[in-house]
């Protein structure tokens, strides 16, 4: 009987040191304060105003802790690959690849899109569209068994043992354990960082447009091809899709890709896997162009390697499917017409966004 | 000043207080519970319609010249929703709408519910019921950055930089015959292409009930009439004000929409 006691004296006392052990492993978090700032952010004019996020609002310890996770390989299940493996900041948050390989070594379907401005897209994420908000996309890619290949209760694990990591969620989010680390809180804090990605309005375009430069006549006249503003010049219908001030209609379109004879025909069924609408098959999102010289190869498949190439696609008038968008036809742009409008592009080439330490790797 | 008077004064002030009561009070129940029961709903619902049926995005009709037509895309600019009271006077009830069958018109069923709006508004009797399509010129000076996320008027796809004009209407689609199969985008903008539609029914807004108007349209007069249609085929795409299409089709699109 005694013994019993005994034993059941120690059982007690191991419970309580373990509660009291919980108790102390996370009291060390809790004397960090918890005091939320907002981040600070001057959108560009030049630009609509972000739409306010009130369940994510941007702080300084938010920011900054998605920016470690974005460029941290705690994310890939060996450890070896991060969001910015696929989203360089150096090209605009995009990867040169036409299908960027995951930690396994597969190859992803389609190619990366840049996370350049993706505060402004609020109809939907990806090539096809199915991520409704930056939180949703970002669960996405762990997970994915041909892109990081991790479970997020291994991410989870791994972030609460982290020696860094509990106290930056506390500073973030006030969590005051670190079992309240979850993949949600993750996101969250990711998703802040990818909202000050933002940029293009320091291009040559934009400090044309505010009269701060001239263009040179190959500039100005692929202008006036790309919106059209002269009546004597072809018009090239690019700003249909590209329109400004962000350069992308931030819609879904067929431009002519690949033939099809019906909404069975296309090999990647893209928008129309998410609405569920037969006429949104083949079609994909129209990226923005602020940068488009940075972030080659082109397309969804990456099939155009160069700018020259995708200016031949859009002035063949490209190949015939049942939803081509009416303004792909022949444009019958000359060659020396073809070369303007890529001179145009390149206007709208912004690396300026790459002096805001916020955005860099802080490792 | 006795006894007898102070109790009568009393008797007085307190049934004058109690008269007050009696009358005052409930009055300003009746006119509280007045104001609230003097109003109504009106909803407006908007049908894509061609040539009286309902028009479904990628569904085939028949054109003027027995072509076969589909439509992909199909929205505009609805501004200034107003009625006039029975007193003439103008009301507008909403300034700013998308009309987008291109998201609503997908399927059947969805398009058959058409795009609806609801107002409230004090009951009487209405009449003349009306909107522009496009935007006013205010409005039309302004940009998408002058906007935040969200509002059709942030989208840039929504506007034409190189004319500082928002797009006030998109038609889109494609025509098919035996020789020839293209696909045709009609846009407008530029304050030359504001439009303004009325009609001069009557309706009624009745106490806590809700009114409906529908109003159809039909896509198939906006291209002309048996005698004069737009020929589609020669005329693929217009965007600007170039060789007057635009403002022919304005004037047809005005026109094409009625109400039940």
């Amino acid at each position: 009987m005694l013994r019993q006691g005994i034993l059941l004296l120690l059982l007690f006392l191991l419970i309580g040191s373990c509660d009291e052990h919980k108790v102390n492993s996370d009291a060390d978090i809790l004397a960090v304060a918890y005091s939320p700032e907002d981040y600070p952010i001057n959108y560009p004019k030049e630009f609509p105003k972000p739409a306010p996020v009130p369940d994510n609002p941007l702080t300084k310890d938010g920011v900054q802790l998605g920016r470690f996770l974005f460029y941290d390989p705690i994310l890939s299940s060996d450890s070896s690959q991060s969001c910015s493996s696929c989203h360089n900041p150096r090209v605009s948050f995009s990867d040169n690849l036409a299908f960027p390989k995951g930690v396994t070594g597969i190859e992803g379907p389609r190619s990366s899109m840049s996370l350049l401005n993706v505060v402004y897209f609020n109809k939907g994420l990806f090539w096809d569209g199915r991520s409704a908000t930056l939180e949703k996309q970002a669960l996405e890619p762990v997970e994915n068994p041909i892109e990081l290949h991790e479970a997020w209760p291994n991410v989870e694990s791994k972030l609460r043992k982290h020696p860094l990591y509990p106290f930056m969620f506390r500073k973030a989010f006030g969590i005051e354990s670190r079992d309240q680390i979850t993949k949600e809180l993750a996101v969250k804090a990711i998703a802040q960082f990818e909202r000050i990605i933002v940029g293009g309005n320091n291009s040559l375009y934009f400090k044309q447009e505010r009269g701060e430069i001239f263009f040179n006549s190959d500039q100005q006249d692929g202008k006036d091809i790309f919106f059209d503003l002269e009546p004597l010049i072809q018009d090239g219908e690019c700003s249909h899709c590209h329109a400004v001030p962000l350069f992308t209609a931030n819609d879904y379109f067929n431009n002519g890709l690949d033939s099809a004879a019906n909404y069975h025909d296309f090999k990647d069924v893209g928008h129309g896997k998410v609405s569920g609408i037969a006429s949104d098959t083949g079609k994909f999102k129209a990226p923005s162009l602020i940068n488009i010289e940075l972030t080659a190869p082109y397309m969804h498949d990456g099939r155009f390697k160069t700018l020259e190439e995708v200016m031949e696609h859009y002035n063949s008038g490209g190949h015939g499917a049942p939803n081509r968008n009416p303004l792909i036809y022949n444009l019958k742009l000359t060659a020396r017409e073809k070369k303007k409008v890529i001179a145009f592009l390149k206007a709208l080439t912004d690396t300026t966004y790459l002096s805001n330490k916020d955005i860099l790797s802080p490792f | 000043m006795n006894f007898k008077s102070v109790e009568l004064k009393t008797i007085a002030l307190f049934l004058n207080i109690a008269l007050f009561t009696v009358v005052f009070f409930p009055s300003c129940n009746n006119n509280n519970g007045g104001d609230a029961a003097q109003e109504g709903k009106l909803a407006v619902i908007f049908k894509a319609k061609y040539d009286g049926q309902t028009m479904v995005l990628n569904k085939t009709y028949k054109y003027f010249d027995q072509s076969d037509i589909t439509f992909t895309r199909s929205e505009f600019f609805m501004t200034d929703l107003m009625v006039l009271d029975q007193n003439s006077q103008q009301k507008t009830i909403s300034n700013t709408n998308f009309v987008n069958f291109t998201e609503k018109n997908k399927t059947e069923a969805s398009a058959e519910q058409g795009i609806s709006y609801e107002f409230t508004l004090p009951v009487g009797t209405y009449k003349n019921l009306g909107f522009h399509i496009g935007l006013p010129p205010s409005l039309n000076s302004m940009q998408p950055s002058d906007f935040t996320v969200g509002s059709p008027l942030a989208e840039g796809t929504n506007y034409w930089a190189g004319w500082k004009s928002y797009i006030f209407s998109k038609f889109e689609g494609t025509i098919k015959n035996q020789n020839f199969n293209d696909a045709f985008g009609y846009h407008s903008g530029f304050d030359e292409a504001y439009r303004t539609v009325q009609f001069t029914n009557n309706f009624d807004i009745k106490a806590n009930e809700t009114t409906t108007l529908v109003i159809e349209f039909d896509h198939k007069p906006m291209f002309g009439n048996n005698v004069d249609y737009f020929d589609i085929y020669s005329q693929l795409v217009f965007h600007d004000t170039k060789g007057g299409y635009m403002a022919r089709f304005m004037d047809l699109m005005s026109k094409s929409f009625s109400i039940k």
